[in-house]
């Protein structure tokens, strides 16, 4: 029993290394795969990777430009299923990889640090948790290290001094912000590592060191002055680390200033023999810093709220409108854009009128998202505005987004949506325009080459499911649009499209969300032109309300579609109402889901 | 490096030899080249007018031959002429035409098709062009620059540039003609905003704004001698059209014109060019400076009757010593005889021309689809619809025009090829004030506009190179800006 447990612990002590990145391994891989799918998912369509000649000397013209380039090429991956995991845990592990080579460059081979190799693959992949910040950061992060193990691979100080001179601005160039890292870093080895190992150091070693600080130190500033006009702080961390130029990337700098740090704790304490408690506490204080970067780094920057919003989004825009009611089904949403997207999927499915109330509602805001100067409501409040029509509206909140994007570029996502108005209202050489941008892209050139087949043809246009449809639900008549008039708007495309049912029961919940029953009762009879064998329940039970405030007569004799069902409800609902000075608590429910519950408590 | 250089040249396979085409097909019509530069009149210095053909096309060729000269340029699907010998060639044929053969082979079969003309034109246009680089969106943008492009070969340089401006608007840079080494243009900034005036390369930051005025300066203009600029005041008012063939229609509510002082730092005013309701915008100096021109409407009530909202274009003599107005106003353009609207004049530098947008209804020329260019002879008042400068098959709209200093140049925006992204156009206007075919700012990759997606907003044309850079703007943005004091007026 002793020998089998002794065989186990010096199996795991020969292979403790394997075992620990296996479990790294899943746990990136399990954390993207099921914690935060949705939010790669998002991500990859709103940039714009371009796959031309052209586009790659543009991208890597720019200080940090490859590291930028490479984080679009495999950001676009996301797109696949497994694509984003298995893209995150490469990079992530050749960061462990990288970290752990050169540890041992400082100690000897099997120190004990193997644990603290993985701190800033762990802690890199809790800040991608936040949208903003980027795997180009990564990579570049990544380029540094390999700089790094370069620079300390070179045994001739001569040849090291003149790589440093080199590997500064060709870091600079190729990874941006992480030029930081290697400067930091060769600074520390050159100091402590090799100052420590030859004695004989001479005055040219510290002038090399002044000349690689100066470039470090000049370099940025020389380049915003001849190459690219950028605020000062922007020269020197670049934009490839967070989505938001002007954001300094402060985690990401925590990496910077930890590989250099942990360089010169291994070597003082990695060189010298280690009795067993030290052994023990050494691994503990390991271990405890990765539980503290990895659940730090989730509670700083992961969002499961976010997650949640992103798989609607995600649904939507594969227009999976059933899994978007089922979504909501199994986790209520309390949020104005989840709201908004489960209005238009119940509204696409046939059942805005008759379960408006079935879910927590927000008001109008529910129904359609005011533009507001920035990315997220833009982008995702189009939908609606297409989906109903409305499509010069959807194309103004998609350009706009396009506009707030973060970091300033364009997306396919937005590229897609633009294309789709332009053909609709037969701008065929806008549409064109983007679709040969499109064109470029490996995973949309062949939606973008199917759309051109399109551009000039009216007949197949008309005939398209989503284009021909939109053409056909489209404005006719020449007004400005205003979100704050919804309802005058809907009233015209009603005017317009008298069978638009989607714009009918948008307007009749418009009024009901609002608890607008004088406009309700006045516009309700439009329904007749959808032919409605019953009205909505909803909008039964709001005409219900009207004429049982008339009196029980005007409930049955009404000439409107209602079910007899609903007068039953109302009644009982009356009954209680009327009588329970608790009747909130009693109608809750049974009848928490009706439009006279909203009306009365909501 | 030059050898490399070479090697390239020869491998991309751009000569100056003669090729044989014999066996070629010829067609009786003229080649599709983008960009258009077809039968064309073009300055003596401009950049080289690289241009492609369609795709179908393996191999391209072409030859100009001109009185003095021929040169032949092969290319894949490019015709991409050498910046020296394109330059010699348009000066050895200057006041005469080129012809432009081109054959192009397909399926292994060459195609020859009828020549298309260059007439080169005595009349340099300005070298430089100053535009704003922006997506053409509604209300927010992000990226925002003034360009400095030199026409006569492909040099390009940011001069201003909004990321170095805490992401504030940039527009309106505007031209003295006269004073060629002056200009203007506004930074639009909560805080630090201001009107940049470049008064020979030294810049000065002037808040506009008095509690008098409407809003601080919008159009401007510049007196000739340098002293004055007149600008509009305007609350402007964007909305959104519903209609799939309309996008945006930008009006004001209120406006009103004054003049700066740049001596005095003062702004002032005047009857004429403030009425009660009245709508004054566009102001323009005469070229010798004793008028203004200007853009006027009846106020109406808006939005609701925006399509009635209609601008004159009148006149009004201005005394620059005593800084007032006559009281007699001139209409040049009655929008009531024309049923239309009329916006943005610009006198020609030689004072016989006044070139206007001429459009429905409104202010606002850029999304309006019939806006097209108008030129009034300011000694006739005749009105040329320039149907060669506005390409009337295009419906997409011509505006923000500027002239050369020569008065023989014109240069404009237009959404003409997709109807959203503006581009730089130039046209001759000869001496007896015919326009001529426009051609669009030429590019070393005549792939160019393609894949370009900015929009060239107010193109303005410099006869000396605007002395200022990034970095100056970058400094002067962070300085206080010089306070006005409105003085009234009349």
């Amino acid at each position: 029993m002793k020998i089998q447990q002794n065989e186990r612990f010096s199996h795991f002590k020969k292979y403790y290394k394997q075992y620990l990145l296996l479990l790294f391994s899943l746990l990136v891989f399990g954390y993207w795969q099921f914690g935060f799918p949705y939010m790669l998912f998002f991500q990859e369509p709103l940039q714009l990777f371009l796959c031309s000649f052209d586009y790659f000397i543009k991208s890597v013209s720019t200080a940090g430009g490859l590291a930028r380039y490479l984080g679009e090429f495999f950001t676009q991956f996301y797109v696949l299923p497994l694509g984003g995991p298995l893209v995150l845990l490469l990079w992530l592990v050749a960061l462990q990889q990288l970290t752990w080579l050169l540890f041992q460059k400082v100690s000897f081979k099997d120190n004990h640090f193997y644990l603290l190799s993985f701190l800033p693959s762990l802690w890199y992949c809790t800040i991608l948790s936040e949208e903003f910040y980027l795997l180009s950061g990564l990579i570049s992060v990544v380029i540094a290290m390999v700089g790094v193990l370069l620079y300390v691979s070179i045994k001739n100080f001569k040849v090291r001094s003149l790589a440093g001179i080199l590997l500064i601005p060709l870091i600079y160039f190729v990874a941006g912000g992480s030029y930081i890292l290697f400067t930091l870093s060769i600074f520390v080895y050159e100091v402590v590592v090799f100052r420590k190992r030859d004695i004989a150091i001479r005055g040219i070693f510290w002038l090399c060191l002044l000349f690689d600080f100066l470039i470090a130190i000049v370099l940025p500033l020389f380049y915003r002055m001849y190459f690219d006009p950028v605020p000062v702080l922007q020269a020197y961390i670049t934009e490839h680390f967070h989505k938001i130029s002007t954001v300094f990337p402060f985690p990401v700098v925590l990496i910077w200033l930890f590989v250099p740090f942990a360089l010169i704790v291994i070597f003082w304490v990695g060189n010298e023999e280690i009795k067993k408690t030290k052994k023990i506490v050494l691994y503990g204080v390991q271990v405890l810093l990765l539980f503290l970067a990895g659940y730090g780094g989730y509670i700083f920057f992961a969002n499961p709220k976010a997650e949640y919003i992103k798989k609607f989004d995600y649904y939507v825009r594969h227009e999976n409108w059933e899994k978007v009611v089922s979504l909501a089904k199994k986790k209520l949403p309390r949020n104005g854009f989840a709201v908004n997207y489960l209005n238009l999927a119940l509204a696409k499915t046939n059942q805005l009128g008759d379960r408006l109330f079935r879910f927590e509602q927000m008001g109008k805001v529910g129904l359609f998202l005011p533009y507001e100067r920035e990315m997220l409501s833009a982008m995702l409040g189009n939908e609606t505005y297409y989906q109903i029509g409305l499509v010069n509206v959807s194309q103004q909140y998609v350009f706009e987004a396009t506009e707030s994007m973060p970091d300033l570029r364009k997306s396919t996502r937005s590229l897609k949506r633009l294309t789709d108005v332009a053909i609709i209202n037969g701008q065929y050489e806008l549409a064109n325009k983007y679709i040969q941008l499109l064109k470029k892209t490996p995973f949309y050139k062949n939606w973008a080459k199917e759309a051109e087949t399109y551009l000039y043809h009216e007949d197949k246009i008309n005939n398209h499911p989503d284009w021909g449809e939109k053409r056909r639900l489209r404005p006719l008549q020449d007004y400005f649009f205003s979100v704050e008039n919804i309802d005058q708007i809907l009233l015209a495309l009603l005017q317009d499209r008298p069978q638009h049912k989607m714009a009918y029961e948008y307007l009749m919940s418009y009024y009901l969300l609002n608890k607008d029953i004088t406009s309700f009762m006045e516009y309700v009879d439009l329904g007749y032109n959808i032919h409605y064998k019953y009205l909505p329940v909803a909008f039964q039970e709001a005409v219900l309300y009207v004429l049982a405030l008339k009196s029980r007569e005007a409930v049955e004799n009404n000439n409107f579609p209602i079910e007899d069902a609903t007068k039953d409800r109302l009644y009982r609902y009356i009954a209680i109402y009327t009588q329970y000075p608790n009747a909130r608590e009693l109608l809750k429910k049974d009848f928490s889901h009706t439009f006279w519950y909203y009306y009365h408590y909501k | 490096m030059p050898v490399c250089f070479s090697c390239l040249l020869l491998i991309v396979g751009v000569c100056c030899s003669k090729s044989d085409f014999s066996k070629a097909i010829q067609v009786s019509c003229e080649p599709f080249i983008y960009p258009d530069y077809t039968d064309i009149v073009i300055p003596p210095n401009i950049a080289p007018l690289n241009f492609m053909v369609s795709d179908s096309f393996d191999r391209v060729i072409a030859t100009l031959k001109g009185t003095k000269g021929e040169m032949q340029v092969k290319g894949r699907r490019k015709i991409s002429f050498k910046d020296h010998f394109f330059k010699v060639f348009l000066e050895e044929n200057k006041g005469d035409t080129i012809w432009i053969e081109v054959a192009a082979r397909k399926d292994g079969k060459w195609i020859k098709y009828s020549p298309f003309f260059w007439f080169v034109a005595n009349e340099p246009i300005d070298p430089w062009l100053t535009y704003r680089l922006i997506e053409p969106g509604y209300e927010v943008w992000n990226k925002i620059n003034i360009s400095l492009r030199n026409v006569t070969n492909f040099q390009v340089k940011v001069i201003a540039d909004n990321n170095m401006a805490d992401n504030a608007c940039m527009n309106c840079h505007t031209a003295n003609k006269q004073n060629p080494e002056m200009s203007f243009f506004h930074i639009r900034h909560s805080k630090r905003g201001g009107t940049i005036v470049n008064e020979r390369g030294h810049l000065r930051k002037i808040n506009t704004t008095s509690d008098k005025t409407i809003s601080a300066g919008v159009y401007g203009s510049w007196h000739p001698r340098g002293r004055f600029i007149a600008f509009s005041t305007n609350i402007i008012v964007p909305a959104f059209y519903s209609v799939p063939h309309k996008k945006m229609e930008v009006y004001d509510a209120t406006s009103d014109l004054v003049i700066l002082d740049l001596k005095r730092n003062e702004i002032f005013s005047g009857e004429a060019i403030s009425q009660e309701g009245k709508f004054e915008t566009f102001p323009e100096f005469s070229a010798d400076g004793k008028r203004l021109f200007f853009c006027v409407a009846d106020s109406v009530k808006l939005p609701d009757d925006y399509k009635f909202l209609k601008y004159n274009l009148c006149v009004v003599d201005f005394d620059t010593a005593s800084r007032t107005f006559g009281e007699k106003v001139d209409t040049i353009f009655s929008a009531d005889r024309y049923n239309k609207t009329v916006s943005e004049p610009r006198v020609s530098p030689d004072g016989k021309y006044i070139l206007v947008t001429v459009f429905d209804y409104g202010t606002f020329p850029i999304w309006h689809s019939e806006a097209k260019l108008n030129l009034i002879d300011l000694k006739t008042g005749e009105i040329n619809p320039l149907p060669d400068v506005n390409n009337n098959n295009k419906k997409y709209s011509n505006s923000y025009h500027c002239w050369s200093s020569n008065s023989r140049w014109i240069v404009f925006a237009s959404k003409r090829e997709n109807g959203l992204y503006g581009m730089p156009y130039f046209a001759y206007i000869d001496k007896k004030g015919q326009g001529h075919k426009s051609f669009v700012l030429p590019q070393r990759n005549p792939e160019f506009y393609g894949y370009f997606y900015k929009s060239f907003n107010i193109p303005e044309l410099f006869a000396v190179q605007p002395n200022f850079g990034v970095a100056d703007i970058e400094r002067i943005f962070k300085e206080p800006a010089e306070k006005v004091t409105f003085i009234g007026g009349r």
